[in-house]
């Protein structure tokens, strides 16, 4: 059963789009900067201001990673209708770039997000254990190595209730 | 969407390998272009994305 982190319990309820009046909402209208250049002219000016970055060094800081402060800032772009996700996603490396910047600037310890981490990948471990549960409970039997059974020697029932030979 | 931007960042790092030799060139056309036409539809998007990454971390080693 799946537990409560699981990513599941933040996607939308089906139908939860419907709820609304069609249109309402920002990011149903025409964006506002519908190319990357005019998003990042919006997006550049911001991010190099020191005093509007400074909650962002702190949640860097803190030990969130550069790509999801990225993220955070280019999904509440298109959530506020700036811009689509195809656009937000083609100017994320800037963001990143940009973000990095400030961050070093700022004299912090900071992850990027892209580092290679010690653990494994879980999905990676599940098929590897799942593979070699695969192979240790194989049943069938490969053909040309069939074992031999030495058939047991037949054991005559003796007693007053045998059956007697004929 | 972390995973999305991961991916558009190595995309971003091929294309900035590939014109490795080259010095940051100011994108070649579009709002943010210097030299370019800037009201121009004919823009090279993944060049100009590399562009900017270029020029920022240009101006980064700079002034580190």
């Amino acid at each position: 059963m799946p537990d409560a982190s699981s990513k599941f319990l933040d996607a939308p309820i089906p139908g939860q789009s419907l709820t609304t009046e069609p249109k309402s909402r920002p990011w149903e209208q025409p964006p506002k900067y519908a190319t990357t250049e005019a998003a990042l002219a919006f997006y550049i000016p911001r991010l190099s201001n020191a005093e509007l970055m400074a909650p962002m060094v702190d949640v860097m800081e803190e030990g969130t990673t550069v790509v999801a402060v990225a993220e955070m800032i280019q999904s509440s772009g298109v959530m506020n209708g700036l811009h689509t996700i195809d656009v937000g996603l083609l100017i994320s490396p800037v963001l990143v770039e940009l973000l990095i910047t400030q961050a070093e600037m700022s004299d912090i310890e900071f992850k990027v997000g892209t580092e290679k981490s010690d653990t494994p990948d879980p999905s990676m471990v599940r098929k590897a254990v799942d593979t070699a549960s695969e192979e240790y409970f194989d049943t069938s039997v490969e053909v040309g190595e069939e074992e031999v059974v030495e058939e047991a020697p037949e054991v005559l029932p003796e007693g007053l209730m045998a059956r007697r030979e004929v | 969407m972390s995973e999305h931007i991961i991916k558009a960042m190595r995309a971003n790092e091929m294309i900035i390998r590939k014109s490795e030799g080259s010095k940051p060139s100011t994108p070649a056309g579009g709002l943010l272009s210097r030299t370019g036409e800037k009201t121009t539809s004919n823009i090279n998007t993944t060049d100009n994305i590399a562009s900017y990454v270029k020029q920022i971390r240009a101006a980064r080693n700079t002034h580190a």
